[in-house]
């Protein structure tokens, strides 16, 4: 990928302020706090493209930042919100599997893990997506472990949304010649799956007026 | 020859005036800036930016109450506190691009054990007293502190890492080019830093400073017992420690421009306004922070700083890594 050095910097650094959001993820108790942070991540990935269509001069990328903006920044947001209701939104402290403390911990192996990952992966530990690599693959894996340390469902919904964030920033650090009905058809696969989840978690709040995901234990027919 | 030297060193102790002047005198400003840029988000006019200066003299008019039990440190800590920022204060860049003659003392490790000294004396002070809620407030103080002193170090750590030296004059100079200033692990270094001023400033997310209710104040606790010119000093001091901390995280890390590297006195007027610049939105962003987040729970404060402590590894990772 031709970048000049300068662009490289900036998606560094757009980067890195990405790897910030998704601690502020890890550590959101509030669910408005966590679907926040994820709004201000996609904001940052808006950001990388639009960085690298500018340097490229691509226009597929020029959609894809505007398509990022639309769809994961004010869309999805508002989806996750009108799906739950105001009492479970403004719930201050939410249930864990895992600390807050521990999670930081382990997000923090985990970005060591992603660092030495992109550090030895042939061909791409010279090149300047190097960083904007390993914030990818951090972000992914922290994604899942939000997943798994969370019991509510919209956090763990959030968790799967940024695992594909950095999904995407992987992709968009590595080869942004992706074609564009790619990123497209990940982008409607993600409205459909957020507005399948979006009801489930509605009917859970119906049915149990609680969306805690441990309380599932029992399918009934 | 002879001459000129003595130019040149009445011309160094005039710069060091100077920089001890303008912490001295322009920290009250910056306090009640917060304060009015605090009353803005809240809709209400708030006091005048002038405030802090008429507390701290009306204090300073008024005789001190001591308590039959304290000692002398009650009486030494105030001054001590009061002394601390002022020393740190000779050891960063102010004002001046080129180091002051006292700039090689010390280092940015060596400045915030100097100033957590004052915090110290402070704790022994109300220990002195014997009052229960000076006792709360001092172990509650000591238990923040001794979480920020860890991330404290790790980001003075990255920062030498990063800029090959401590010392804050060279540190400056090494993030001034534009190489450094968007590097990664530099993001990194000022958030952590910037959360931990916020912790030992006992601003909002860890401490309000405008609550005076015994069971929920950490740093106000400590001062309880104090009244008139020792209470005065403590609020001067606390606020020349403010600014001293916000210098640091400006003039080092965040904005390393707008210094001068000259003594000309217009120079030195140009620097001062430059800092006022700088010191005005870092005031607005604390208020800011102060209007969307609420103080949060004691042992909460841990997780808080625990996430600066990750976020200043990560900086280090970054750094070591080569990314």
């Amino acid at each position: 990928m031709p970048h000049s050095v300068s662009v490289g910097r900036l998606v560094d650094l757009l980067a890195t302020l990405f790897l910030i959001s998704t601690f502020a993820s890890v550590v959101a108790r509030q669910m408005a706090g966590c679907i926040y942070a994820y709004a201000t991540q996609s904001m940052f990935l808006a950001a990388v493209a639009l960085t690298i269509a500018v340097a490229t001069g691509a226009p597929h990328l020029f959609i894809l930042a505007g398509v990022v903006l639309g769809v994961k920044v004010l869309f999805i947001p508002w989806l996750l919100k009108r799906s739950i209701h105001d009492s479970i939104l403004e719930k201050r402290e939410l249930s864990f599997y895992f600390g807050v403390p521990a999670s930081l911990v382990i997000s923090g192996v985990l970005v060591v893990v992603s660092d030495g990952f992109a550090a030895r992966l042939p061909g791409i530990a010279v090149s300047p997506a190097a960083p904007a690599l390993s914030a990818g693959v951090a972000t992914i894996l922290i994604g899942f472990w939000i997943m798994i340390s969370r019991r509510e469902a919209v956090p763990q919904v959030v968790g799967l949304l940024t695992a594909e964030n950095g999904l995407m920033l992987v992709a968009l650090a590595t080869v942004s010649c992706l074609p564009l009905i790619t990123d497209m058809g990940i982008l409607l696969d993600l409205v459909a799956g957020v507005l399948i989840m979006g009801i489930l978690v509605r009917h859970m709040v119906v049915v149990g007026r609680t969306t805690d995901t441990a309380r599932l234990q029992r399918l009934k027919g | 020859m002879f001459f000129k030297r003595g130019m040149l060193v009445t011309q160094a102790i005039l710069l060091n005036m100077v920089q001890l002047l303008t912490v001295l005198l322009l920290a009250p400003l910056v306090k009640g800036w917060i304060n009015r840029s605090n009353a803005l988000f809240q809709s209400r006019r708030g006091p005048s930016v002038w405030q802090p200066y008429y507390d701290i003299f009306k204090l300073l008019r008024k005789d001190s109450v001591i308590p039959e039990q304290a000692s002398w440190i009650f009486t030494f800590a105030p001054y001590i506190y009061f002394t601390v920022p002022l020393v740190v204060a000779l050891l960063i860049p102010v004002l001046t691009t080129f180091p002051l003659f006292m700039a090689f003392m010390g280092d940015m490790l060596g400045g915030g054990f100097i100033l957590s000294l004052g915090g110290f004396f402070l704790v022994l002070a109300a220990l002195d007293t014997g009052s229960a809620f000076c006792g709360l407030g001092s172990s509650r103080a000591r238990f923040v502190s001794f979480m920020a002193e860890p991330v404290l170090m790790l980001v003075f750590f990255t920062v030498s890492l990063v800029a090959q030296s401590t010392i804050p004059y060279i540190v400056n100079q090494a993030f001034a080019g534009p190489a450094l200033i968007l590097a990664p692990s530099h993001i990194l270094v000022v958030l952590a830093f910037f959360l931990v001023v916020l912790a030992e400033i006992g601003r909002i997310p860890v401490d309000n400073p405008a609550t005076h209710q015994e069971p929920s104040m950490i740093d106000e606790g400590r001062t309880m017992e104090h009244s008139g010119r020792h209470l005065g000093l403590l609020r001067w001091g606390a606020d020349m420690k403010l600014f001293v901390l916000l210098t640091i995280w400006l003039n080092v890390l965040v904005t390393p421009w707008g210094l001068v590297g000259s003594a000309a006195p217009l120079a030195v007027a140009l620097a001062i306004t430059a800092l006022l610049g700088k010191m005005a939105v870092a005031a607005f962003l604390i208020a800011f922070i102060e209007g969307c987040f609420a103080k949060l729970r004691l042992l909460r404060i841990a997780e808080y700083l625990g996430a600066a402590f990750v976020i200043s590894l990560l900086a280090v990772i970054t750094y070591t890594m080569g990314i």
